[in-house]
């Protein structure tokens, strides 16, 4: 019966091409619209994931600044007392870095000062070049690798930088960027190595700069620029393998507050902590729009309401004939219904189609890519599929309480 | 045994002084074989009366037994099942369904009876054979003349092998050629054994029933057995339905039959087979079916009511 009615109903839609097609692009939209926003917000997530668990997941950052808290289950969240100490100078210290990499829990830690002045090269300015101090660990901590020459080996009083890949291949092209000559605030300085920069966009999202375009030059170097000052914009260190990650941060917030004389104006910013902030904005963000997208299913269901009831009128003859010939109200109702449900579940079906058509498309034009899994699809269709029933019922309850005698007589 | 016993049956329309009352204290028993006309003019109720004994209307008043059973408190679902397993309809407007071949349309109530694909497409085959329409299985009710419809909807009637036959004007909407081919057909069923309730305003019918049935005011008239065959009425009511025109001595046709019964079947008979072979070679017989649509628009005038 069930089988019957189904194979009635996709010959009704069948001899019913335009109309079908018409009603169903309510849902094809509705559908594709939503299935579109749901993938490309999965995408984003498993890119940030991937870049990020690309990095370790025992790299640890500290920031200055009490921004984030976290609540009792420990996912962190803006903080709004001490707000003010986000500003202004950092509040961390070359103290703060030793106290961290004397820790047993630590590997390796390092510290980056941003450092006003102008790159040169050949008495130009280097556009958009970056100018950070920092200390030789610091591709050990972010795991990038240096592709020539080495880092500042204990000589952090020299002229001497390491430059990202990009700057070199910029500056020097084919050239052998170590032993270059840059200008920094007007000093020469001499390029001892280059930064391959892995996980670049993830490793920019932590430290905010741009690796392949920076110019790094020892700490000691920095703190003659920045007028002694050897406060670090950020310190990032990785547990060793062995250790735990939540113990070594709180032993070392608890020494660093310490250091701060009680005051705890610094934030441990851990991997699963921007993991899960970037989770909660980038879901509230998907459900947002897709929220709104759903509305056109929403519409695409009225749509098929709308249709079904004029159905229902036109077909009121054939209906009082099959009661007469022994469809009883169950029967009509049915009937009905399954047109309706497949009507949108067929709608639903394109829409993905036409999502899954989309997505790729954005995924080969954009840096976007889209995550389309078996679970989108099924419950894109079952959605729909129920959007239908909803939207059937009123129309088939109609036909199924016809009178057979007037129906037969109807014109 | 008989298979249908109303009692005191009357069916009220409306209310207060809207009142209209379409039936009032009907008695009838039909028997199972028989082969009853039910005629009466229009308003006579008779269209209200094979609605209630097709169980798609019921009664204000009185019992009804349908195969000793009392119908009257059945709820939808067993009225539909006594519909489907024990009633075939036939209606004056055919009632096909157009965006179905003449098979399927013969299967429909079989879906219902829950018969699988295979048995119902083997049934209505059969049927088809038996209604002389084997070559037209899978031709679409556009594609089909009026009567070739009509013969159709017989075959879709007797799908369930249902124990009632209950035609409304079955030739109501088919010339006269046509309209005999399928009064022949209702006839060649009822020796077959089935049970044949005709409804006609038309009382040429009357000729090929066992018994008639004339309703008036809601009242049952007359109820006649007929008893022997009437094969003149046959050649003398052509020339009536022809021209149209509904004048005909009762009498006098009664009387001239017994004698010229013998002598004038062989020559109506001959007769007859020619204007349904002329009446079918009219209509497309091989042709595609898109060539068959555009033909069939110059058919005869008939109300094709298919759905």
């Amino acid at each position: 019966m069930i089988w019957q009615n189904i194979r009635l109903a996709l010959k009704t839609i069948r001899s019913n091409k335009l109309r079908s097609t018409l009603t169903m692009l309510g849902i094809i939209i509705g559908v594709s619209s939503v299935t579109t926003v749901i993938s490309l917000g999965n995408g984003f997530k498993q890119q940030i994931q991937g870049e990020i668990t690309g990095l370790g997941a025992n790299l640890v950052s500290v920031s200055p600044g009490n921004i984030f808290e976290r609540d009792d289950d420990g996912n962190i969240a803006l903080n709004d007392s001490n707000f003010s100490s986000a500003f202004g100078v950092s509040t961390l210290t070359i103290k703060d870095l030793n106290t961290i990499k004397k820790d047993k829990g630590v590997a390796a830690a390092t510290g980056v000062v941003p450092v006003s002045g102008i790159v040169e090269y050949k008495e130009k300015p280097v556009k958009g070049a970056a100018l950070v101090a920092t200390d030789s660990d610091l591709p050990a901590v972010l795991g990038q690798e240096l592709s020539r020459g080495g880092m500042f080996d204990g000589d952090e009083d020299e002229n001497i930088a390491v430059i990202g890949a990009d700057l070199a291949k910029d500056l020097f092209g084919s050239r052998d960027a170590v032993t270059g000559i840059i200008y920094v605030r007007g000093e020469k300085f001499i390029v001892t190595g280059v930064i391959e920069s892995n996980n670049e966009q993830a490793v920019s999202q932590l430290t905010g700069f741009d690796l392949g375009r920076t110019v790094y030059i020892p700490l000691a170097r920095g703190a003659t620029y920045n007028q002694g000052s050897t406060n670090l914009q950020e310190i990032d260190f990785t547990v060793t393998e062995d250790a735990e990650v939540d113990t070594v941060v709180e032993r070392l917030e608890a020494k660093l507050t310490k250091n701060h004389g009680g005051q705890k104006d610094f934030s441990f910013i851990k991997q699963e902590d921007i993991l899960s902030l970037t989770d909660t904005f980038t879901s509230i963000a998907t459900q947002f729009v897709a929220a709104i997208a759903g509305i056109s299913l929403l519409v695409g269901g009225i749509g098929i309401m709308n249709i079904m009831l004029v159905s229902v009128t036109e077909r009121t003859r054939e209906i009082g004939l099959r009661k007469a010939i022994g469809a009883s109200r169950t029967h009509v109702l049915l009937q009905f219904l399954i047109e309706s449900m497949l009507l949108s579940a067929i709608g639903g079906l394109l829409g993905v189609a036409l999502a899954y058509a989309a997505v790729g498309a954005i995924t080969i034009f954009t840096d976007f890519s889209g995550a389309f899994d078996i679970v989108t699809i099924l419950v894109a269709t079952g959605v729909s599929a129920i959007v239908g029933i909803v939207a059937g019922l009123w129309p088939a309850w109609q036909a199924a309480r016809k009178d057979p005698i007037k129906s037969l007589r109807h014109e | 045994m008989s298979l249908i016993q109303l009692k005191n049956i009357s069916r009220v329309f409306g209310k207060g002084d809207g009142k209209t009352v379409a039936l009032e204290d009907v008695e009838i028993e039909i028997e199972r074989g028989e082969f009853v006309a039910i005629v009466g003019a229009s308003g006579s109720g008779k269209s209200t009366l094979m609605n209630v004994i097709g169980l798609l209307d019921s009664p204000t008043d009185g019992s009804y037994k349908f195969e000793r059973e009392n119908v009257a408190d059945h709820d939808d679902r067993k009225l539909a099942k006594i519909r489907r397993k024990k009633i075939g309809f036939v209606f004056q407007s055919f009632n096909l369904l157009q965006r179905h071949t003449a098979l399927e349309n013969v299967t429909l109530p079989m879906v219902y009876a829950r018969v699988d694909r295979f048995g119902r497409e083997k049934a209505a085959a059969e049927l088809l054979r038996k209604v002389g329409l084997e070559d037209r299985v899978y031709y679409y009710p556009n594609e089909l003349s009026g009567g070739q419809m009509q013969r159709v909807a017989i075959a879709r009637a007797l799908a369930n092998k249902p124990q009632l036959i209950l035609a409304d004007e079955p030739t109501g909407n088919l010339d006269s050629a046509s309209g005999k081919k399928v009064m022949k057909l209702l006839v060649d069923l009822h020796q077959d054994g089935n049970t044949i309730i005709v409804i006609s305003h038309d009382e040429t019918i009357t000729d090929y029933a066992k018994r008639v049935i004339t309703l008036k005011d809601g009242h049952v008239e007359s109820d006649k057995k007929a008893t022997t065959k009437k094969p003149t009425t046959k050649a003398t009511k052509k020339t009536t339905q022809k021209s149209k025109t509904k004048s005909k001595p009762k009498s006098t046709k009664k009387s001239a039959k017994k004698s010229t019964a013998k002598t004038k079947k062989a020559p109506k008979t001959t007769e007859k087979k020619s204007s349904t072979t002329k009446a079918t070679d009219k209509k497309p017989r091989k042709l595609r079916p898109k060539e068959l649509k555009r033909t069939s628009l110059g058919q005869p005038s008939r109300k094709d009511r298919s759905l």
